[in-house]
């Protein structure tokens, strides 16, 4: 099987296979386009992760090099269904899935970071997933508090976001 | 000289500041030269402010008369309709308004004025900066692209997407990407319009993040307009008179409001893709501002006879789904279809009543619409079905080969045979794979036929009405093959068995109305369906039952159980081995029952998926209703809706701290009769609407109307006044939309238990009579059930 080079932003290599690499859309993409797929030993440059993500983000892809690539259609676009599963775009995350993304919200978000620029889906997916439920049920301040956010509205403009909020209604 | 400053403030605040200061000027200097300069001033400024009144009352009145575009038109249609000086003078202050933000939005905002469309104000980047997220230690934490707070912000709901919106601007924006915009819908009442037209013109270009939304409902209804508050006896009786006498003749209030909607309308309707109206009138007001309009629901709207201008529905040709008026009598059948000309080429959901008056028009355009129909709900009104109208029905249904999903709703056990003849013809190239039956009588030969033509297809099941004979041979040719049955309203003794004679893998969610069974067939049925994801019975269930759901059905996701009935000890229920089961459970609605044993039995336990959960109020419980709310909390980490008709909870409600230490997650809580409610006045009547019993999946007990009624010591509950003010309301509300009324009594005072319990057992029993009476002569609904 043949391998290749992987090297972070703080300049270690990781020696990959081939398989396990192309889980990211980036690479994959880069190999076909370049049509280096059967060469060894290529050092592939990656400066936006560094090597706690990218090991993270390895160990990741050895766990899920044998899915199927799911067609991914994307969550926003399908309203083709029933109107009444808007909110079910939620996917199962897996116990391993669970377990892996148990980290803290720095390395979560480090993590979403280097998952969106080697463009692998999945993780992507369930990352942001992650991210979301430690939202889920927070009131504002809370959020603010978690994300070390200043609030910039004003009370008059907060007034108003919360007399509009209170037009709205769940589909 | 004050008032003229005062009528002149759209100059704006400095201009009348300097006019103050030379006004003292004059009076600190005796000089009459100086005082005569001062004074032409004022004359001179006192002619600029008429001359400008007075070209804006010009440019006010040209915008009415100029005949350009819709605006003017529908202006003119509700100016003609003598609504004369009042509502006139109104909209000339209200356009003096506007163009008093059109000309300086642009310019300086006084301070008064800093609101949301500051926020929007900000140029939008495809890919924006990340967050400036350093704290006070100086640690940066790490940045992420806006792209990707979108799609994190994409996983959350409507509630928490609320909260979002208030954390900072930078995520005010966010949360206003279209496609997260989609999961709300903007609901316009009488109440809040003003409020709306308001932020429209004062944040002109700003507006639209706010108040573009896809999906929007006009609430308003012409009885809006006769009083304000339609929840108490007295009110109710004065409506119903007002009702009947006032509502033709035009509210001064009702037309301006008219306007004020035709302006919103005109700004957002561009953006709208499904609206649902309540009113005839409204529809024809703003048709013409829908050109994007995919749904259209009138299922409730109601006739107003004020109309001048007639509904084209021809205005909305990418009309999608079509839900026309569905109750009995509904004369807007006839307004709507006449001038349906030309078919609508995408038309795929159709919902469509076949009545007496309006049977051709209507069986016209089912049969235009036949070749694209994927949904249709059929309602069978009153009307004598003579041979003649077989004919044409048969050549109706004979064309359909698309439906997918079929629902029946008969108002009367006579049309029973029109049912079966609607089905005969339909042609078997219709994979139908959802029926609804709605029936008094489902007769037997009726689900032979469905059994015969579709078996093989269907995969959901819901009959409505009352099904006679052997269960077991109609629902034999069913077995293993449906994913979903409801079985409501029934007397059959054999029901267990016919629906799962052997295992059955297939069927995943069941609904079971009133009926009597034994246990023991109960543990049978339960064993026979281990897949089972959701459950909702509707009879009273023992603890054993309970404590057997609890134990066995482990797939269960969604689970709605009747207070328990058994008055026994809650021991025996503790004896359950396993209780907790039933771990991938995410919404429960119970009595406390099952919680008070997990918490007996000191089982470290956690609904770990359970977001939405409705705690009912059960007889056995009223002593342990000292169950601390935090302590429930702690079984429910992700509890994000919580509705309850516990009176204690509401009392718990009031401490808001404690209560949201309880529940961390806790987007909603829903008290049972919540607005109006007083606690003081000892009782409320919770009336769950037709609504709720369709939606099994959607989280029933989250959807149910609460319709609180002040007890009067003359008005008791049971009294025939008390229930006929409720039924006025709901006739004003619902119209005879309404087929399922649940009524249900609790009370909040609990130091007098037994006056209480023999007062419900008395008051009940007179409730049904009447709920009897009333309906018979004006409504069709034909299933009430009135739970203790």
């Amino acid at each position: 099987m043949p391998n290749i080079k992987l090297q972070s932003s703080d300049n270690e290599i990781f020696i990959v296979d081939i398989q396990v690499a192309k889980c990211s859309g980036t690479i994959k993409a880069m190999l076909e386009d370049c049509g280096m797929e059967d060469c060894d030993n290529i050092v592939v440059p990656l400066p936006n992760v560094n090597s706690v993500i990218l090991r993270k983000i390895l160990e990741w892809a050895a766990h899920h090099k044998d899915d199927k690539s799911t067609a991914d259609n994307g969550d926003n676009n399908d309203d083709d269904d029933d109107d009444d599963d808007d909110e079910d775009n939620e996917i199962d995350i897996s116990t391993w899935d669970a377990d892996f993304l148990d980290i803290g919200r720095v390395d979560l978000f480090q993590l979403i970071r280097g998952a969106n620029y080697l463009n692998m889906e999945s993780l992507l997916r369930a990352a942001c997933q992650t991210a979301a439920d430690m939202l889920k049920g927070k009131t504002s301040e809370e959020m603010r508090d978690m994300f070390k956010i200043k609030n910039d509205l004003t009370p008059a403009e907060e007034a108003d976001i919360r007399k509009i909020n209170g037009w709205l209604e769940a589909m | 000289f004050d008032r003229l400053v005062f009528s002149n403030n759209f100059f704006g605040f400095e201009w009348v500041k300097t006019e103050k200061t030379e006004f003292d000027f004059t009076i600190a200097s005796p000089d009459l030269q100086m005082f005569l300069v001062a004074i032409n001033s004022l004359a001179l400024a006192l002619i600029l402010c008429l001359s400008i009144l007075l070209s804006l009352v010009l440019n006010i009145l040209f915008y009415y008369i100029e005949p350009d575009g819709q605006n003017a038109l529908t202006a003119d249609l509700i100016l003609k309709q003598g609504l004369a000086s009042q509502v006139n003078s109104k909209a000339v202050h209200v356009h003096a308004t506007l163009n008093d933000y059109d000309d300086d939005y642009d310019g300086d905002e006084t301070a008064t004025e800093n609101n949301i469309y500051h926020i929007l104000r900000r140029p939008k980047y495809d890919i924006m900066d990340t967050l400036s997220n350093i704290d006070n230690n100086g640690n940066s934490q790490p940045e992420l692209l806006y792209e990707m707070w979108r799609k994190i912000f994409g996983y959350l709901s409507h509630a928490n997407l609320q909260q979002v919106k208030l954390v900072c601007k930078d995520w005010n924006e966010l949360a206003h990407a279209p496609e997260l915009k989609r999961k709300s819908k903007l609901i316009i009442r009488k109440s809040n319009l003003r409020n709306i037209v308001d932020i429209m013109y004062k944040r002109r270009k700003y507006f639209f993040d706010c108040l573009t939304y896809e999906s929007v409902e006009v609430r308003i209804q012409p009885y809006d307009y006769l009083l304000h508050d339609s929840s108490t006896y007295e009110s109710l009786v004065l409506l119903s008179e007002a009702y009947n006498s006032l509502v033709y003749e035009e509210n001064h209030d009702e037309a301006y409001d008219l306007l004020l909607l035709l302006q919103v309308f005109s700004n957002l309707g561009a953006h709208i893709l499904k609206l649902k109206v309540y009113n005839n009138r409204i529809v024809s007001v703003i048709q013409d501002c829908l050109p994007t309009l995919k749904e259209l629901d009138l299922s409730c709207a109601e006739e107003d006879k004020r109309l001048q201008r007639r509904v084209d529905v021809n205005k909305f040709q990418n009309l999608e789904s079509f839900f026309l008026p569905f109750y009995d009598h509904s004369v807007l059948h006839e307004e709507f279809l006449c001038m349906a000309e030309t078919p609508f080429k995408r038309l795929k959901k159709l919902s469509i009543m076949l009545q007496e008056h309006t049977l051709d028009r209507s069986l016209s355009f089912l049969k235009a619409h036949a070749f694209s129909l994927r949904w249709l709900e059929l309602g069978i009104g009153y009307w004598q079905c003579t041979s003649h109208d077989m004919m044409k029905l048969q050549e109706v249904f004979t064309k359909f080969s698309k439906l997918e999903a079929l629902y029946i709703k008969a108002y009367n056990s006579r049309y029973s045979d029109t049912v079966k003849f609607v089905l005969t013809n339909l042609s078997q190239t219709n994979r139908l794979k959802t029926l609804y039956l709605s029936l008094e009588t489902i007769e037997d030969t009726l689900l032979q036929l469905v059994a015969q033509k579709w078996s093989s297809s269907l995969e959901c099941l819901r009959c409505f009405g009352c099904l006679e004979g052997n269960l077991k041979s109609k629902l034999s040719p069913f077995n293993g093959r449906l994913r979903h049955l409801e079985l409501l309203s029934y007397n059959s003794v054999d029901l267990l068995d016919a629906i799962a004679p052997e295992m059955d893998t297939m069927l995943t969610g069941l609904r079971l109305g009133s009926f009597l069974f034994t246990p023991n067939k109960f543990f049978d049925l339960i064993k026979y369906l281990p897949n089972l994801t959701a459950l909702n019975l509707a009879s009273c269930v023992y603890h054993d039952d309970m404590g057997y759901i609890f134990e066995h059905l482990v797939n269960l996701r969604y689970l709605f159980l009747p207070p328990c009935e058994s008055s026994a000890s809650i021991r025996s229920f503790c004896a359950t081995p396993n209780i907790t089961n039933l771990k991938k459970l995410r919404a429960l609605s119970s009595c406390c029952c099952p919680i008070v044993v997990i918490s007996k039995l000191s089982a470290n336990y956690k609904f770990k998926e359970l977001s939405k959960l409705a705690l009912l109020h059960c007889e056995r419980l009223r002593p342990h209703y000292d169950v601390a709310l935090e302590q429930i909390g702690e079984y429910f980490p992700v509890l994000e809706e919580l509705t309850s008709n516990i009176s204690k909870f509401y009392e718990l409600n009031e401490s808001l701290p404690l209560f949201r230490k309880g529940f961390p997650k806790l987007c909603e809580y829903k008290q049972a009769g919540h607005r109006g409610f007083n606690r003081k006045k000892q009782c409320g009547l919770y009336v769950s609407t037709g609504i709720v019993c369709t939606a099994l999946f959607g989280g029933i007990a989250l959807s149910k109307k609460y319709l609180p009624l002040n007890k009067n010591s003359s008005n008791s509950p049971g009294s025939s006044k008390y229930i006929q003010s409720i039924y006025l309301y709901l006739v004003f509300r619902f119209k005879r939309k309404l087929t399922f009324v649940g009524l249900s009594y609790w009370h909040t005072d609990d130091r007098k238990p037994e006056w209480h319990r023999q007062y419900i057992t008395s008051s009940t029993k007179k409730a049904i009579n009447l709920w009897k009476q009333l309906t018979k002569s004006y409504w069709r609904a034909h299933h009430i059930v009135v739970v203790k």
